[in-house]
């Protein structure tokens, strides 16, 4: 009978089922879970889509007889807070303008490649010297063509880290030899213009944030605007201190983390040894936020050697992993007995450390459980199956965040697990993010997304995922589901 | 119209304070008469009851046999007949919605399970999972027909095909050796239907068997007629009298005499157009009785009072204790705006002859008696 076998779905079949199931519906759902147990959070997704708004306005005039006027450009509405972010992003420029008002601009010496003096220069720095700058016009051209774009500070965020990224390979590609870096520094802070030094300064920003050691190395053979007094020597020395951020005015504005009700320990457990005096920029970013939501703890073990064998420093893993358990589950103690009952303990951890903290969970009540890219697939196979109890174990609530193109965490795969698992879960979905949470350079162009955004957009998905496991969110029966049952 | 004289005024009796431990509502569940007991087994209700309620009509108390052997899993819609004090089940569907063609026998004088392998027939296949099958049975044959099969393999994907097929077991006195067969038959076999009802019936000096299939479901809820002549094994499909009931099907059909009651069920909401797009469907409370001598439709005039007739349901069971005609439980429709269908728990008795008056004799020796 074709009409029941055909595989596509059509409204007579659907109608179908639909009797088929009223009919019979002795049975438990196939998915049935008892109802004692928690729910599933449908799992939420961040940046999985275009953001609305398109980069150009799309609001055409709908009359298609109109003539329609390409010439003028659309002004595209201004926010607020982007004036802001304008300083913010211009201001190497206008540092550039500030400090040597003799240097030209490009508009005043076009033909100023021509004009450097290359006559005693090495084939090693002719080769140096054309390849920064074609990477400097190739920014140029960026910035050009992001003129007026109505996100305009991220794109040239992203520009300029690119920059950096391609400046700092060249570098490296001469293994940062002193002398010729601090040639090159010359020969650029002499020659190039003004719109071309603000991209040096932007890059040396940046990439002092990264490098700090060979970047201080590099200015230290002649500070380039020394010649212009020890104000603008100050300035310059904040200027390199910090990256600009295009989102830093969005969050100067937008409502700032709350703290959680009860001030909630929040315990960090380290996913490997390590030296919390080194975390990187973006580590420390998060250790600011997480310090706003509630009081954070930090499981701090030393590091290996490094003189170790690598059979001593295997042992040395799984004893490191063994001891951060334990360490843990006895802060966690002296937290409960210190008579700390009514704050609750939230475990957060990043890959390794989320598989640890899982571990943790399953052994002592905690409140809640972080995970940050929860490395699903291991050596030994996946994480929560029948051989793999310690998930199924666990009965605190647990979120998990995961990157969309993360290679050992399948978001598929873990939703099968949190199927299976007993305790309520969440899952948050980080469109085009690594295993680290790391959103792709395409995607952060495409979206005009900076990575400090998707790290505290996340943070707000975890801030309210813990809000809900403070607040019982249990509703109570209503009227209607009270009668049903008086008619039973 | 010689024959309407028959037109009793019937009588709904509702049994309340019943004693014993009293089984969960449900719908899709059987039931079977032993003597004075109701044997009721299976159904549920988001949940599939897998315990055995027995309910004793002469001392109006509900128990719970305690059972061995193999106990099997408890299973909705399925088949379910009796041979003396020997039960069979087949079919039906399992917790989380899988059908069965699994075969079980209770032997209710011990209350011991027991699971039975029979052998697949000479001409084919043996009977595929299914439910709201017939289980009927004739002489020392039990009748398998139809029921609704689920051609996929995944839980979460069914492929509902709507069955006609018609299989038959031999039972054996004292033997639980047994084999499934496909009997030839002749005549026109019905189309393809689940949630029928199948009665066996025989003329009243107990020649003619027949097998008698009455409404079911095939996307659209049936109401017609099929007869199955055993001695000849012919399909047929008799003309009939009087004003027929509504399609339906998850109804009961019970055989007291040589009447055939049906009782409940879904039935359409709007007659207009029945075959092409049926949308709304309603319980029902309405019993027809099909007197098999003529061929004919009656309807009983009922005593209407207040509370005086079972509400409407469907997927209930019914049995057949001497004149009476027991309905116990079903489910009465479903409200989309409430999380739980609703199931009734009530136990009803038709009578479905009006008692002997009491015998002078009787009186006259109860007051000797008394005196």
């Amino acid at each position: 009978d074709e009409r029941f076998r055909g595989g596509g779905l059509n409204p007579q079949r659907e109608r179908e089922l639909a009797l088929i199931q009223l009919d019979h519906s002795y049975a438990k759902p196939w998915n049935w879970r008892p109802e004692a147990l928690p729910v599933i959070k449908p799992a939420k997704s961040l940046f999985m889509t275009r953001q609305p708004g398109p980069p150009y306005s799309l609001a055409l005039p709908v009359n298609t007889d109109e003539e329609i006027d390409v010439l003028t450009p659309i002004a595209p509405n201004k926010n607020p807070l982007e004036e802001k972010t304008q300083q913010i992003m211009t201001e190497c420029e206008r540092f550039a303008d500030l400090v040597n008002p003799d240097v030209k601009s490009l508009a005043q010496v076009e033909d100023w490649e021509e004009r450097v003096c290359k006559d005693s220069w090495t084939t090693a720095q002719h080769r140096l010297f054309n390849r920064v700058l074609k990477v400097f016009h190739a920014d140029r051209l960026a910035r050009l063509a992001q003129d007026s774009h109505p996100r305009e500070p991220i794109q040239r965020r992203l520009v300029i880290d690119k920059t950096a990224k391609r400046v700092r390979l060249l570098l490296a590609q001469i293994l940062w030899d002193p002398k010729l870096t601090h040639w090159l520094h010359n020969a650029l802070c002499d020659n190039l213009p003004r719109e071309y030094i603000a991209i040096y300064l932007d890059v040396l920003q940046t990439l002092r944030k990264k490098v700090p050691e060979l970047i201080d190395k590099l200015l230290a053979g002649r500070v380039h605007p020394d010649q212009y007094g020890s104000c603008t020597k100050e300035g310059f020395r904040l200027l390199m201190k910090r990256k600009w951020d295009p989102t830093v005015a969005e969050y100067l504005h937008a409502p700032k983390i709350k703290k959680l009700p009860n001030n909630p320990f929040i315990i960090l457990t380290p996913s490997a040894p390590q030296d919390n005096s080194q975390l990187s920029s973006r580590a420390q970013m998060w250790t600011k936020m997480l310090m706003t939501v509630g009081k954070l703890v930090t499981i701090t073990l030393p590091t290996l050697k490094e003189a170790d064998s690598a059979e001593v420093q295997k042992t040395e893993i799984s004893r490191f992993i063994q001891r951060v358990v334990s360490v843990t589950i006895t802060r966690i103690r002296d937290i409960k007995r210190s008579g700390h009952q009514d704050r609750p303990i939230f475990l957060f951890g990043w890959g390794v450390a989320a598989a640890i903290n899982c571990q943790i969970a399953s052994m002592e009540t905690v409140s809640g459980c972080v995970c940050l890219g929860f490395p699903l697939s291991t050596l030994a196979g996946m994480r929560g199956e029948v051989d793999d109890p310690c998930l199924l174990d666990i009965k605190s609530p647990v979120l998990f965040v995961a990157g969309q193109n993360a290679v050992d965490c399948k978001p598929d795969d873990l939703e099968d697990v949190r199927e299976k698992m007993r305790c309520e879960s969440g899952l948050v979905l980080v469109g085009g993010a690594d295993f680290q949470l790391r959103v792709s350079k395409h995607k952060k162009k495409a979206e005009a997304i900076t990575q400090s955004m998707v790290d505290r957009a996340i943070m707000d998905e975890i801030r309210e995922f813990l809000q809900n496991l403070m607040v019982p969110t249990v509703p109570a029966p209503t009227a209607v589901q009270m009668q049903a049952t008086v008619m039973m | 119209m010689s024959v309407a004289h028959y037109n009793p005024t019937l009588k709904w009796k509702k049994v309340s304070n019943a004693s014993g431990p009293s089984p969960r509502p449900r719908h899709g569940h059987r039931a079977v008469a032993i003597k004075d007991l109701m044997v009721v087994f299976g159904g549920g209700n988001e949940g599939i009851v897998d315990e055995l309620h027995v309910y004793n009509t002469a001392t109006n108390q509900w128990f719970v046999p305690p059972v061995k052997g193999d106990v099997p899993p408890g299973c909705a819609a399925y088949g379910f007949v009796v041979d003396g004090t020997r039960i069979l089940i087949f079919g039906g569907m399992v917790e989380y919605g899988k059908y069965s063609n699994e075969l079980y026998e209770l032997q209710a004088s011990r209350w011991e399970w027991k699971r039975l392998k029979p052998k697949p027939p000479k001409a084919g296949p043996p009977p595929c999972p299914r439910l709201g099958h017939s289980f009927t049975l004739i002489g020392n044959k039990v009748f398998l027909f139809g029921g609704l099969a689920n051609d996929s393999e995944d839980p979460k994907n069914n492929i509902p095909r709507y069955l006609n097929d018609l299989y038959t077991l031999e039972l054996r006195p004292n033997s639980t050796i047994m084999q499934w067969d496909i009997p030839s038959c002749y005549g026109t076999c019905p189309p393809p239907r689940e949630s029928h009802s199948a009665c066996a019936m025989t003329d009243k000096d107990g020649s003619n068997p027949r097998l008698i299939i009455f409404g079911g479901m095939s996307g659209c809820r049936l109401g017609d007629l099929w007869v199955l002549h055993i001695d000849s094994m012919t399909w047929s499909k008799p003309i009939l009298s009087g004003p027929p009931p509504l399609p339906r099907s998850l109804h009961s059909a019970t055989v007291v005499g040589q009447r055939m009651y049906i009782f409940g069920g879904w039935v359409p909401l709007v007659m207009d157009d029945v075959a092409s797009h049926e949308k709304e469907w309603k319980c029902t409370n309405n019993l027809s009785c099909l007197n098999m001598e003529t061929m004919m439709w009656e309807t009983p005039s009922m005593e209407v009072f207040e509370d005086a007739i079972p509400r409407a349901r469907a997927g209930h069971c019914s049995v057949a204790i001497h004149n009476r005609l027991w309905i116990w439980s079903g489910r009465d429709g479903y409200r989309k705006a409430w999380n739980n269908q609703v199931c009734c728990k009530d136990l009803w008795y038709l009578e479905t002859q009006t008692p002997p008056a009491p015998g002078r004799v009787q009186l006259v020796r109860a007051s000797t008696h008394y005196l």
